[in-house]
């Protein structure tokens, strides 16, 4: 495997070792050498817990949020300047738990920002306790008796929500997951990337010995990312293999391409002198 | 003598459209160069429940709403039970002779039949139209200030509809003329047209935004800010400034720290319970030095409290809010025009000090509305801070070694400019960090600026004679009510002078105390229950304010009701 230390700032990982985390931080990195990206070409917003931590180890221009609110951080960035390429990430915990209204109306909006999930179906950083992708009758230090609810499926969420570019990946196959983040950032819309990502050390259960036979990449099983249906039915289906890969992709208006016409000049650039607002005045005067 | 000194109000159910109505009065007073107040109550619904719009008319200033009613058109027979207690002695009733199983010994009725006239006019639905005809022709108003008004207000609605409404006030008009009630002694005597504004305390926000370069604003629909996104958002286009309905006032305060972050001046206005969700973030603005400018309109609480309604009790909230110790400016401006200039002020300082300011307003003030004769001479110049164009390398966003503690802002994608605004504490470089002495220096970094910031912010502004016997003290929207009442007092003999804070917080003690020294009987005069702006100035200056004047009905201070209190006490 390929490093690419450019995009490294001076600290170094703090999470366990074998955490999943490790494969997406070197996926990201591969991807952003593939796309060309210097390090200010890079917007990112992270979310909080081992997912946010991320935001320490990489050299891009970073916006750490707090828990839950990366999507309306990185909304903000956007449209204050849609030229710039911008990442946001969160954990399960994070984006599916206490931001997941934020997630579904991100979704509807179809800026042109990349959303990676960290999934580890775990909350890691407070050291275990049952997260919003767990399975039902996970037991954990806030569930002893096993989780009683159904987990949320991201992927379906997605897809029906409106996201225009629907992916899985897994942090166990770096090269693909980094294709996948080139292939989300390159869409232009709303692109969400569930990424499989073991906890090692609170969720020994679902690591790479579980995952490892069972995913298969839906390029391979010849699946038309252009079928919503199929991609629907794939995302909500009970079986023993897990497909990775892209679900679903459609071309879709974007939110800044159809908001107040935006064009080439990101509101960044506009002029602030000589703003006469005699016009609307005169609407209030007699 | 010969001052004109005129309340006029309109009563009916919520859907007639009453406000429209008492806003075209209010801009034909105006025209003719009369001051105007305008001030509604209205319940929390769309359909049925009282509405009414009251407008103050006066020749000069201060002016503010009034308790006492001169001529009042009653839409419905609840109208006149409601506000039967409010009449002046010589006042005047006007309502529409349809109603029936009417007290016709209530004093001052003049039975108008408004609803036949309208059908004469053209249609049922100009009956109010009709009844500022009426109300018009009582007072003298020259019907060419009427017709202007309404010409105005329905230029976009087709020709058909102005004509049919330019009738309606007409028909009223001349009917009153003709059948005139036995007396009535208020009369109007300006006749040239003059060029005023009429403009709510949230107009003036919205406007001053714009003026101050906005961008983007975020917000999630509530009473009474609401107003603010209504006016904006028709401007998206041409101003280019983008308006974004959140889905909730989380993500609206995050848009806007996002769009800071990358450069652009943003916004995001809330009430109170928007500002309950937005705490959280608060705290995120401050760490990571994003400048961020919020404007909270308060209503009374706690929670959904009474969602159209009036009250000052969030200031302890709005100064406390979010967890840890931070700096925040809140600006509490008093009227429109100081609503107007404080916007601009809130985003000179958010960017020059890279902290969250609050302009704080309340219903009364941010739905009221108040004629101008101009705002241009309360433009203020923008101050933007520290903006780094070409960025060094090595740059460190949250470079200690700026004496000031304000360290140079970068924006995506200059090269050199990777920073981590960071929610977690952080090293020069944004990186988070739990060590003991680059905390500190975080710390006091962030906390270094507080000397020139309480250098800058605005002194309150002191009303009235040095060493009067008494001293009232207040913020915000209680403003008007006051200067108001002391004109009264003043013709009374009772010279009064007052205090009124534009920025309560950060406190700055050399502002308040030497008139809270050389006051003999101080007075806080505040729209709350416990009194919360006379906590913090007892807090600062050790003293006892024994007198406090509290209302927390929902409604405004009316000046009566300050005048009577101290004429009560004297």
């Amino acid at each position: 495997m390929k490093d690419y230390p450019v995009y490294n700032t001076y600290q170094k990982p703090s999470w366990c070792p074998g955490c999943g985390n490790f494969g997406i931080w070197y996926a990201l990195k591969t991807a952003f050498n593939e796309l060309g990206f210097e390090n200010h070409d890079v917007t990112m917003v992270f979310g909080i817990g081992c997912s946010g931590n991320l935001s320490n180890f990489l050299k891009v221009y970073g916006f750490h949020s707090i828990h839950g609110r990366t999507l309306p951080v990185a909304t903000g960035i956007k449209l204050a300047n849609h030229k710039l390429n911008v990442i946001a990430t969160s954990g399960d915990g994070d984006g599916l738990g206490i931001g997941l209204g934020h997630f579904i109306h991100t979704c509807r909006r179809n800026l042109d920002i990349t959303y990676i999930i960290h999934d580890n179906r775990v909350y890691g950083l407070t050291t275990g306790q049952t997260s919003p992708t767990s399975p039902k009758g996970f037991a954990s230090k806030s569930t002893p008796f096993g989780v009683i609810e159904l987990p949320v499926n991201p992927i379906a969420l997605a897809i029906i929500s409106g996201a225009t570019f629907v992916a899985r990946g897994y942090s166990g196959e770096i090269d693909h997951l980094a294709s996948l983040i080139v292939q989300g950032i390159k869409h232009k819309g709303f692109a969400v990337i569930d990424v499989l990502q073991p906890c090692v050390t609170f969720n020994p259960s679902y690591s790479y010995p579980f995952y490892n036979p069972r995913v298969y990449k839906l390029e391979d099983a010849g699946h038309n990312p252009e079928d919503f249906n199929k991609a629907l039915s794939l995302a909500t289906e009970d079986n023993e293999k897990i497909p990775i890969g892209v679900f679903y992709k459609i071309e879709r208006e974007t939110y800044e391409d159809s908001s107040i016409e935006l064009g080439d000049k990101p509101l960044t650039e506009d002029d602030l002198d000589g703003i006469s607002i005699d016009e609307i005045l005169e609407e209030l005067a007699t | 003598m010969g001052e004109f000194n005129f309340n006029w109000k309109i009563g009916g159910e919520a859907g007639e459209g009453i406000m429209v109505t008492g806003l075209i009065f209010s801009k034909a007073c105006a025209s003719l160069g009369y001051e105007v107040y305008n001030y509604a109550e209205y319940p929390s619904r769309i359909r049925g429940g009282h509405n009414c719009y009251q407008v103050k008319v006066q020749d000069r200033k201060p002016i503010t709403a009034e308790y006492k009613i001169d001529l009042l058109v009653a839409l419905n027979k609840e109208s006149i039970e409601i506000h039967l207690k409010e009449m002046n002695p010589q006042g005047i009733i006007i309502y529409d002779s349809a109603i029936k199983d009417l007290n016709t010994n209530i004093p001052g009725l003049y039975p108008v039949p408004l609803e036949e006239l309208a059908i004469k006019a053209g249609g049922k639905i100009t009956k109010n139209n009709v009844a500022i005809g009426v109300s018009a022709a009582l007072i003298d108003m020259p019907i060419e200030a009427l017709e202007r008004a309404v010409k105005k207000a329905f230029k976009d609605k087709g020709e058909h509809v102005q004509k049919m409404n330019l009738e309606a006030v007409k028909t009223g008009y001349y009917y009153a003329k003709n059948s005139p009630p036995a007396f009535f002694n208020i009369k109007m005597t300006n006749s040239s047209f003059v060029k005023k504004y009429v403009l709510t305390g949230n107009e003036a926000i919205a406007l001053g935004a714009v003026k101050a370069g906005l961008k983007l604003y975020a917000a999630y629909p509530m009473t009474p800010a609401s107003s603010i996104l209504h006016f904006l958002s028709p401007l998206e286009r041409k101003y280019r400034i983008l308006v974004k309905h959140t889905e909730d006032e989380i993500a609206a305060i995050l848009t806007a720290i996002g769009a800071s972050f990358a450069g652009i001046r943003s916004m995001a206005a809330t009430s109170g319970g928007g500002f309950s969700l937005m705490t959280e973030a608060l705290g995120m603005a401050a760490i990571t030095e994003t400048p961020l400018v919020l404007v909270e309109c308060m209503r009374p609480g706690p929670s959904t409290g009474m969602p159209t309604w009036t009250e000052q009790g969030d200031l302890r909230f709005v100064m406390h809010a979010s967890q840890g110790d931070f700096i925040r400016i809140i600006l509490t401006p008093g009227d429109v025009i100081e609503a107007y200039h404080l916007i601009q002020l809130a985003f000179n300082l958010a960017e020059k000090y890279q902290i969250p300011v609050i302009l704080m307003s309340d219903k009364f003030l941010s739905e009221s509305s108040e004629s101008i004769d101009s705002l241009a001479q309360y433009d203020l110049p923008k101050e933007r801070g520290k903006r780094l164009k070409d960025v060094p390398e090595n740059y460190k966003r949250y470079d200690l070694s700026i004496e000031d503690g304000i360290s140079w802002r970068a924006f995506p994608p200059s090269p050199n400019g990777m920073q981590l605004a960071n929610s977690d504490e952080h090293d020069e470089y944004g990186l988070v960090t739990e060590e003991s002495e680059l905390r500190i220096a975080m710390v006091e970094k962030r906390m270094k600026r507080l000397e020139s910031i309480k250098k800058e912010i605005p002194k309150p502004k002191i009303y009235g004679e040095e060493n009067t016997d008494i001293s009232l003290i207040g913020f915000g929207s209680t403003k008007n009510p006051i200067l108001r009442a002391m004109e009264y007092l003043k013709n009374l003999g009772i010279k009064v002078n007052f205090l009124h804070s534009l920025c309560p917080h950060p406190f700055v003690k050399e502002h308040y105390i030497d008139f809270v020294k050389n006051s003999k009987r101080l007075i806080c005069v505040e729209n709350n229950y416990f009194g919360q702006f006379a906590s913090i100035l007892q807090e600062h200056l050790l003293i006892e304010i024994k007198e406090k004047l509290l209302k927390y009905d929902g409604r405004p201070f009316f000046p009566h009701e300050i005048v009577e209190y101290i004429t009560r006490r004297n």
